[in-house]
Order: C-alpha cells, then sequence, then structure tokens
C-alpha cells in the first residue's frame, strides 16, 4: 500500500513538474522581453534540475542549478546590464531571425527524439547504486581506469578559454 | 502518526523557527546597534512594547501589515510582486540542511553543503528581479553592485568551503560535523576568516553594505517596495544573516558538538544556536562599528586579496594534510598542530607581502607628490 502511494506521487509529481517545465519554456520562447525570457529560463532550469531529484541523482540536479543558474543566468543578466538600458523598454525581437530558428531547433528535436526511441535502452543498471554514489563518480573522475584524462583535458580546456577571453578583452 | 503527517509537522516547525528567530533578533540588532551608538534602542518608554520593549519588533510585524502596498507606475506588474516572494523563499530554502543535532535535521542530503551553495544564486535573482522591476535609478544601482559583489565573493567563499570539505572528505553537513573534533576555526584560522568576510559581503552587511548603501542610493534593489513586501525583504536579510551564521557555526564552530550532547542530546540544538547567536553577534559589531567600503575596494579585497589567498591555502592545506597523513598523524587531532602551523606560516608570510605592498605603495604616493612639488 505505501508503495502504491508514493508511486502515485511520483508519477504527480513528474507530470506536475513537466508541464510547468513546458509552460515556462513556451513562455520564455514567445517573451518579447529579453529579462522575462532569462527568469523564465531559469524556471526551465529549475524544472529540469527538478528531474533530476525526481531520478534520484541529487548532484546532478545541484550542478545544473549551480552551472546554469549561477553562472549561465547570472552572465545573460550581465551581458544585459552592460549593453542594452538596464531600465529602459526593450523592443521587440527581429521577426527574421524567427523561421530559420524554428527550423534549426525543430529539426534538432527530432533528431534526438529519433535517436532516443531507437537505442536500445538498457532495462538493468550497468553498474549496481551503491550507498555513496558521489564518493564513486569522483574516484571515477581522478582514477588512471577512469576518465582522468578528459577530465583534466576538459580542465585545460576551460584555462584556454579563459585565456582567449583575456586576450581579446585586454585594453590595448 | 502516518509519515505525511509527520512531514507537514516536521516542515511546519522548519518554517516557524527562523522566524521566530529573526523576531527575537531583529530586537538583539536594534538593540546593540543602539548601545554601541549610545542610544537606548526599543525601549518601554512609550507605548508599550514589553519587558525591555521585547515585543517591539512584533508590533512593528503587525503594523507594516496594515501599510499600503504601493507599485510604481511603470514597474513589471508580475516581476515586481515575485521578488518577495522569491527572496523569502530562498532565505527559507537553506534552513532544510541546517543540522541542529545528530538527528535533528530537515534533511541531510547527499550534496549537503553544495545545496547551500547551490541555493544563494536564487537570492541575488531576487534582488535582480526587485531591481528591474522597480523602473527606478537607485534600485538598478543597487542591483548592478549586488551582482558585482556577489558574484566576486562566492569565489572565496567557496574555495575556503573546499578545505573543510576536504579534511571532512563528505559533503554532507552531519559528516562535517562529526569530522569537527577540534572546531575548524582552530585547525584553519585563515580560511574561517576568508569565508567569514566572504560571507559578511553574501548578505550585504557592513563593511561590505553596497548594494543597499542606505547613505547614497537610498535602499538599494527594494527602494520601490512598501508595506509588507519591504517587509519581507527586510525580513530575508535577518533570515539570511541568521542562517549564514548558523552555516559559519556548523563549518567552522563545530556544529552542535558541545559539552554534555552526547549524553544529553537535546542540548545540540542549544549549542548550534548559541554558536551562531555570537556568529551574528559578531556581524551585528561590524554593522554598528564599520565603515562602508567603495564599490571598487571591495572588488579589489576580493580579487587581489581573498581569492589568491583562498588558493593558496587550499593547496598548502592538501598538501600539509598528506605530509602529516603520511607522518602518521591519521587523526584531525594529531594533524591539527601541522595543519595550525601551515596556517600561521602563510598568515605570517601574507602580513609581511601587504606591509612590502603598502610600502611602495606609499614611496609612490611621495614619489608622486614630489614630483607635482616640483611642478
Amino acid at each position: 500500500m505505501g508503495f502504491d502511494v508514493s508511486f502515485g506521487f511520483e508519477q504527480i509529481a513528474f507530470l506536475l513538474t513537466a508541464a510547468l517545465t513546458l509552460a515556462a519554456a513556451l513562455a520564455m520562447v514567445f517573451s518579447r522581453q529579453v529579462f522575462h525570457a532569462i527568469l523564465l529560463m531559469i524556471a526551465v532550469f529549475v524544472g529540469v534540475a527538478t528531474f533530476y531529484v525526481l531520478l534520484g541523482v541529487s548532484f546532478m540536479a545541484g550542478m545544473q542549478l549551480f552551472i546554469y543558474v549561477g553562472g549561465v543566468s547570472v552572465l545573460a543578466v550581465i551581458a544585459i546590464m552592460v549593453t542594452r538600458g538596464f531600465m529602459g523598454s526593450d523592443r521587440p525581437r527581429p521577426a527574421r531571425t524567427t523561421y530559420g530558428a524554428a527550423i534549426v531547433a525543430g529539426s534538432v528535436f527530432i533528431g534526438l527524439a529519433w535517436l532516443i526511441l531507437r537505442v536500445p535502452w538498457p532495462t538493468v543498471p550497468l553498474v549496481a547504486a551503491s550507498e555513496n554514489d558521489l564518493a564513486l563518480l569522483g574516484q571515477v573522475l581522478v582514477s588512471r581506469a577512469g576518465f582522468v584524462v578528459p577530465f583534466e583535458l576538459s580542465s585545460l580546456l576551460l584555462f584556454v578559454v579563459l585565456l582567449g577571453a583575456l586576450y581579446i578583452a585586454r585594453e590595448r | 502518526m502516518p509519515i505525511y503527517l509527520r512531514y507537514a509537522l516536521n516542515s511546519l516547525i522548519l518554517l516557524a523557527t527562523p522566524f521566530v528567530s529573526v523576531l527575537i533578533l531583529i530586537w538583539v540588532a536594534r538593540k546593540v546597534i543602539a548601545r554601541m551608538q549610545d542610544r537606548l534602542g526599543p525601549n518601554n518608554s512609550g507605548t508599550w512594547a514589553g519587558p525591555y520593549a521585547l515585543f517591539q519588533t512584533l508590533a512593528d510585524a503587525i503594523k507594516i501589515l496594515t501599510k499600503e502596498l504601493i507599485i510604481p507606475e511603470g514597474a513589471d506588474l508580475w516581476v515586481f510582486l515575485a521578488a518577495p516572494a522569491v527572496v523569502l523563499g530562498s532565505a527559507l530554502l537553506v534552513w532544510l540542511v541546517i543540522p541542529f543535532g545528530p538527528t535533528l535535521q530537515g534533511m541531510d542530503p547527499d550534496i549537503g553543503i553544495f545545496y547551500v551553495v547551490v541555493i544563494t544564486p536564487f537570492a541575488l535573482f531576487a534582488m535582480i528581479m526587485a531591481g528591474w522591476s522597480s523602473r527606478n535609478k537607485y534600485a538598478a544601482l543597487g542591483t548592478f553592485r549586488a551582482v558585482a559583489q556577489i558574484i566576486s565573493y562566492e569565489i572565496p567563499q567557496f574555495l575556503s568551503l573546499l578545505i573543510p570539505i576536504m579534511l571532512t572528505g563528505s559533503l554532507s553537513l552531519q559528516h562535517l560535523v562529526l569530522a569537527q573534533q577540534l572546531p575548524f576555526a582552530l585547525v584553519l584560522p585563515i580560511p574561517a576568516l576568508i569565508y567569514f568576510l566572504a560571507m559578511t559581503a553574501e548578505v550585504g552587511r557592513l563593511p561590505f553594505e553596497q548594494a543597499e548603501a542606505d547613505a547614497e542610493i537610498v535602499a538599494g534593489y527594494f527602494t520601490e517596495y512598501s508595506g509588507m513586501m519591504f517587509g519581507s525583504f527586510y525580513l530575508a536579510e535577518f533570515i539570511n544573516n541568521f542562517s549564514v551564521s548558523l552555516i559559519f557555526a556548523t563549518l567552522f564552530l563545530g556544529g552542535w558538538r558541545g559539552p554534555w550532547v552526547m549524553e544529553v542530546p537535546l542540548l545540540g540544538p542549544v549549542w548550534l544556536l548559541l554558536k551562531g547567536f555570537l556568529v551574528f553577534l559578531v556581524l551585528m559589531l561590524f554593522w554598528g562599528a564599520m565603515p562602508r567600503l567603495r564599490i571598487d575596494q571591495i572588488l579589489n579585497i576580493n580579487w587581489k586579496f581573498l581569492t589568491p589567498l583562498a588558493l593558496v591555502m587550499l593547496i598548502v592545506v592538501a598538501w600539509v594534510n598528506r605530509l602529516a597523513f603520511d607522518q602518521g598523524a591519521t587523526t584531525l587531532v594529531a594533524r591539527a598542530p601541522w595543519l595550525f602551523a601551515a596556517n600561521l606560516v602563510v598568515g605570517l608570510v601574507t602580513i609581511g607581502l601587504l606591509k612590502l605592498s603598502s610600502q611602495r605603495a606609499q614611496r609612490r604616493r611621495d614619489a608622486q607628490s614630489f614630483e607635482l612639488l616640483r611642478e
């Protein structure tokens, strides 16, 4: 009985989150003001993080919020602050690129959906869930048998990006 | 008791605790600052507000509920109305993971302290929402300052946060408390100090009070708010002050650990609240005593001093910790002298470097004034 109740709760939570996330995503696409679009984008990110929580991977949820809300969205706000008038009214978006963007987004969506439907997903977990997944993840990321080379290379890539940004932005 | 009823009850208690404690803490803050400024502060001379005006905050809260909510004409209605809710919500979310006792905690997720880190940007976004939607010059200025300050100070804060995590080997707040056979503030005074400064900047208390700066830009990002909407910003500010104090107490002062806590588990929350209250008191003393730094000074301190120092500390502590471990010091207590000595050395070197650079700056100033004289 108790299992049934929790199962129902998870279903309801998933459907509610999905509906809210989709609504926020649509509202973001159709919103006329860039600032509203950013706020709605944060709502979408929070919705995706909620999916991760529902799936039981709280670390992914934390990372999602940390990178996308704490990083990307703040950066977008700063971009608005330093470029357009932060207080001025926004102009409506240029309509010229709308159809092209819709075609690109639609084809990416269809491609991904086709891929997801086509791949034979494993029905049993590949690795048994341990007591502390986080420690396992950390060990895999820095062990020689695991992913230490891609992990360190990605940090090197970020460092190069940082240097490139500094080079472009420096005063001459 | 059915499990859902228990969840509901626990949530209610968790929600009520910050509000009740803040009603008392606002009174404490006003009294402390009044005493520092040679005033009496809230007192029962006028209308009766209880002994020592203890119920002054409650009276203020009831009064503020009756005030008119003014919405500026150019304001963006929905964002303007949502901002107070977001700021209060993000202030309350942190309380979910504060460990009040060995078993007394809303929830102990495996990401633990990372959850606290993740919640931080939401308060920032509430500020941005308030500042943007008000369509007010001062609100926009406050928002600019808040964004620049908070995203800068996140970096030394997280870097100094990594050090206790590294020594514990876990993100869980409960494990962080259990690992502190000695409070981390005694073992790692410099990271504790960096964390304290960064946290003061995060909640925008003096000397880092640039987002509000009531002498310059009215009230910063919430200039246009009135009535209970202002009230929720004010409440959220104090709730944030207290919750960061509690987090600091948990991370660096041993959390619920204290004498006799193993025999009497009820002492856990008492110790934590006492430690948190002490940290909060220091924040209030800063408020009463410190001048307000300029925004460029604030950012300079962060990028040129706190962030490099935090990075150096991270490397040094990692290295010394490993060295001590290899020498046979397997417990934290055994490694404490090593780590403390490392902190001492880094601290002395830092003070020396600061002295040198201040001498050089002084010489440059002297040379400049000499040039001016010659002209």
